[in-house]
């Protein structure tokens, strides 16, 4: 059985022999294929042997393109901020106000061919080219309604969705052709899937009436235009007990939880069918023991029951370069032969 | 008794209705003067927030929007004849700083607006700052405490280089160092492994921290 047909029977409500499960190994993977993680995230081809070299200890059945989402800011004009050993950051938004970046969005088509952009995309093509099927290949994207905040900076972003909804609204409108363009651009590089973080309509982060009011019509209609389906991320906030607002979202197939989140609440909230899955913090990784790592999987996977609609992988950012190479191997261990 | 917040003041905040929060506490303060609408109106309702907030009960842009009005407020009334008492730095100097290579500053402004309101002026040193750049502000500006700020793991883990700079200059017995950001609300325990004195939940309870780390320097 192969790991979209692992992830296709769950979604479809069949146990098969072990539950769908990937981690993001951009960083680790290229230090277990002997490169520094600054060196795979500007080359396909090294990006690739990090994670056959990463695939080789956890057998996943989900992989993930670059984790990445600052180069969709960059390839509008934003500065790139190099990380030691881990996935760039954003420096400098690319846009000074909503109204700007809503201009320049509809002034120029989608910068598909900008250099973070191209990396992302021949990453996915050569990463479903040496996978062949047998693995879920995921690429990240920034969702319709977090995009914003890449482009003009968090700060701008909720003050437009607070103080000026007409200018949030327009800048959101205008970015719905790159994310449909990215995300086309996926579909054709081979992608199977996209994982989305939402922050922006999260009630932790934005009051509910602004959430139903703005930024969820946003997300709905962004997510629309999505030829793949969409596993919608957490994006370090409470989810569980908000799940309920997200369940007529199209194209949405399944959610990452957090840390905190409740996976009973979380199945009441969302009913049957999407997948649920359950996540062990990146940054967490480093500091466990395989013995350790073991217990807390027993415990996450005894809460999902009899439900087969559930799958694991990772919350917050990816795993960090330096984690044990065992751990790997623990989680694989783990998970085979656990229908 | 404790004056109790007033309910259109935290309703304003809490819908985000920026302009008729200040339109009521400048009303107020033309009638009583700024320091009084800020104890007896503001203060009260910042209160109130900062409870609703640490207990997860309103949204981190309820939170901001409470601090975009404690800036303007003070801005309003340190440009105001009456500032009198509430002359920003009256509890001293703080330095703030978001630790090196993190650049996701709104915890940090948010935070630099509460301190002001409390007293305290702040040196904002701003985004991606160098160890040896904390410390030489600290020492520049004569202040005590140092708050860095810290998104994720990847970030914080540049804490103790910070530590290992005041210790190497001498200055562990006469410094504290707060720390804040995402990463340290999800993980508390790491405020001690990085090296840091205390923390603070969300923006609005920063100031009680800075006190009580201050106290701690001048028993």
């Amino acid at each position: 059985m192969t790991g979209p047909e692992r992830v296709m029977a769950a979604l479809s409500g069949v146990l098969t022999d072990r539950p769908p499960y990937g981690l993001v190994c951009g960083s680790l993977g290229a230090r277990l294929a002997g490169y520094e993680p600054e060196e795979a995230f500007g080359d396909p081809e090294l990006y690739v042997k990090g994670q056959e070299a990463a695939a080789a200890l956890l057998d996943p059945d989900i992989v993930f393109t670059p984790f990445v989402l600052a180069f969709e800011a960059v390839a509008y004009g934003g500065e790139l901020a190099p990380q030691r050993g881990a996935v760039y950051n954003l420096r400098r938004p690319p846009f000074k106000n909503a109204r700007d970046a809503a201009r320049a969005l509809r002034a120029a088509p989608t910068p598909l061919d900008a250099a973070g952009i191209r990396f992302m995309l021949e990453a996915t093509k050569r990463l479903a080219d040496a996978v062949a099927g047998s693995r879920m290949v995921v690429a990240p994207i920034a969702s319709p309604v977090d995009f914003p905040a890449l482009l003009i900076g968090i700060e701008s972003w909720l003050d437009a969705l607070l103080f000026d909804p007409d200018a949030a609204r327009e800048l959101a409108s205008a970015g719905f052709d790159h994310f449909a363009a990215l995300a086309g651009a996926y579909a054709a590089a081979g992608a199977q899937a996209l994982a989305s973080p939402v922050m922006f309509v999260n009630p932790s982060i934005l009051d509910e009436r602004r959430v139903r009011e703005l930024a969820l019509p946003i997300l709905t209609e962004g997510f629309g235009r999505s030829p793949l389906p969409i596993v919608f991320h957490h994006g370090g906030n409470p989810l569980s007990r908000y799940l309920g607002l997200f369940g007529g979202l199209p194209q949405v197939a399944g959610f990452v939880l957090g840390e905190r989140d409740v996976y009973a609440e979380a199945r009441a909230a969302i009913g049957a069918g999407p997948l649920l899955m359950a996540t062990i913090p990146g940054p967490a990784f480093a500091a466990f023991t395989p013995d350790t790592l073991r217990a807390r999987l027993a415990a996450l996977f005894e809460k999902r029951g009899a439900d087969p609609a559930w799958g694991f992988t990772n919350a917050g950012a990816e795993l960090p370069a330096e984690t044990p190479s065992e751990l790997l191997a623990s989680v694989r261990d783990f998970f085979h032969g656990r229908p | 008794m404790e004056p109790m917040p007033s309910d259109f003041l935290l309703k304003a905040i809490l819908e985000g209705r920026l302009d008729d929060a200040m339109a009521y506490l400048t009303a107020q303060a033309e009638r009583d003067g700024y320091a009084s609408t800020i104890s007896a109106s503001l203060e009260p309702a910042l209160m109130e927030i900062g409870d609703l907030w640490a207990h997860e009960k309103i949204s981190l842009a309820q939170g901001y929007v409470a601090g975009k009005l404690a800036e303007r407020i003070l801005d309003a009334a340190l440009a105001a004849e009456d500032a009198g008492g509430l002359k920003t730095g009256r509890r001293g100097r703080v330095v703030l700083g978001n630790v090196e290579d993190d650049y996701h500053a709104l915890g940090r402004r948010m935070v630099a607006s509460f301190l002001r309101l409390d007293g305290w002026e702040v040196v904002d040193l701003g985004n991606d700052v160098e160890p040896e750049r904390f410390v030489d502000a600290v020492l520049e500006a004569e202040a005590r405490i140092i708050g860095v700020s810290a998104m994720m793991l990847s970030t914080a883990q540049n804490l103790p280089r910070i530590r290992d700079e005041i210790e190497a200059r001498g200055l562990g017995g006469r410094l504290r160092l707060a720390a804040g950001g995402a990463i340290f609300r999800l993980r508390p325990e790491l405020v001690k492994e990085l090296g840091a004195d205390g923390t603070a939940a969300t923006a609005i309870e920063a100031p009680a921290l800075f006190r009580a780390l201050y106290e701690e320097l001048t028993p």
